[in-house]
């Protein structure tokens, strides 16, 4: 593998830097670990404000890792990141599957974990990945009781992220925003935003994603996700929808999103770029990260001067 | 609405190819057939068969990868 090129950050405009607030100053941006990603990781820790670790890949982890994970948790803020659980699932969540997590969370201490609004399994059929299931007042309640029960085993309550879906969950009562506030209220959990999935839902479903943002609880905001994705024009000529793999590098509907929270948020905000293969080279993970931060500095700095949207702004 | 009824027959949707084939051929039946109350059969049948063929696909795919590779973590910490 050729060694990843150095690139210098993208510099903050001085008639941006000048206005900006002090969350904005707290604001994080950091990458989601990567075993393939190890080395240029560690290469720019300077760059790197925070890492997410993907749990299910270290449930069964030799103590050694752990000790590894613990040890990198004490150099960055680390988020341990789950897909496993199914907690927007009618089933309850099970408790083998949540006491490993908690094991492992106990061992490596990180600032907090979380999982997706979804659904994994039922009645012993393995989906394989993250489902939306009926938005509904019953899914509300079943997602507040496996949230209360993962939170008392595992010692913490998870923020909650709204997932991707290539099918308008059928029986749904309640819209994605609305379905994902009463979860909020009814758990008292933190939202992991995912921009990427809120921008490909918004282009493959029809809607605004400005007005998706109007009806979250943006103060609930932990902290967000971006990714890439990919266009995808079906064989007989259907309508190309956007899929998101992870596999590209993020688009700028995805910046100029974060760049929207970011004007509307008043919490300091954490960002997580995912990348989950056909790995670039480190400096180009880099530039996205820089992206990422110019994003949330473009929005804060936005917010001091007029709050609004920061979308078709001048 | 049962969240819990209508989850089985959608994770059968996407991980059973016989089952989805019946359902595209009759779906009424099928859902009939597995329990589900009118209203629910009325939602599942309204399912653009694109998006259901999308989503089996993409599930599929997500089941056939293979697990990550080991973790080289041990390469900087394990002793």
């Amino acid at each position: 593998m050729a060694p990843a090129l150095v690139s210098e950050p993208l510099p903050v405009p001085d008639q941006v830097r000048d206005r900006l607030s002090p969350e904005h100053a707290r604001d994080r941006v950091g990458l989601g670990w990567r075993p393939e990603l190890a080395a240029g990781i560690f290469a720019h820790l300077d760059r790197i404000d925070v890492l997410e670790v993907v749990a299910d890949n270290y449930l069964a982890a030799s103590r050694a890792h752990r000790r590894g994970l613990r040890m990198m948790a004490q150099q960055v803020a680390l988020h341990v990141h789950s897909i496993d659980l199914g907690l927007a699932g009618a089933e309850e969540v099970a408790t083998a599957r949540l006491e490993p997590l908690a094991r492992l969370v106990g061992d490596i201490e990180p600032e907090g974990w979380s999982d997706h609004l979804a659904f994994m399994r039922a009645h012993g059929i393995e989906i394989g990945h993250l489902a939306a299931p009926p938005r509904t007042e019953a899914s509300v309640e079943n997602t507040a009781r496996n949230l209360r029960k993962a939170a008392r085993i595992v010692g913490t309550m998870p923020a909650l992220e709204n997932i991707a879906t290539l099918i308008d969950p059928p029986g749904s009562t309640l819209s994605e925003p609305d379905w994902i506030s009463r979860i909020i209220a009814a758990a008292g959990c933190g939202l992991l935003l995912d921009v990427q999935n809120v921008h490909a839902n918004a282009v493959n479903f029809g809607f605004d994603p400005l007005h998706f943002l109007d009806r979250i609880p943006i103060e609930s905001i932990r902290y967000l996700h971006i990714a890439g994705g990919r266009w995808i024009t079906p064989a007989d000529g259907g309508k190309p929808y956007l899929l998101d793999d992870h596999l590209h590098e993020v688009t700028e509907p995805v910046f100029d999103l974060l760049a929207e929270v970011a004007a509307r948020a008043t919490q300091p905000l954490t960002v997580v770029l995912e990348r989950d293969g056909d790995y670039p080279p480190m400096a180009a993970l880099l530039g996205e990260l820089d992206r990422a931060r110019a994003a949330l500095a473009r929005g804060r700095a936005r917010a001091q001067v007029q709050p609004g949207s920061v979308i078709g702004g001048a | 609405m049962m969240q819990d009824r209508l989850e089985r027959f959608l994770a059968r949707l996407y991980t059973e190819r016989t089952f989805r084939e019946a359902f595209l051929a009759d779906p009424a039946a099928v859902g009939a057939r597995e329990g589900l109350s009118a209203e629910e059969c009325r939602a599942v049948a309204a399912i653009p068969t694109d998006h259901l063929g999308r989503a089996a696909r993409s599930f599929a795919s997500k089941r056939n990868t293979k697990p990550p590779p080991p973790s080289i973590l041990s390469r900087f910490f394990a002793r």
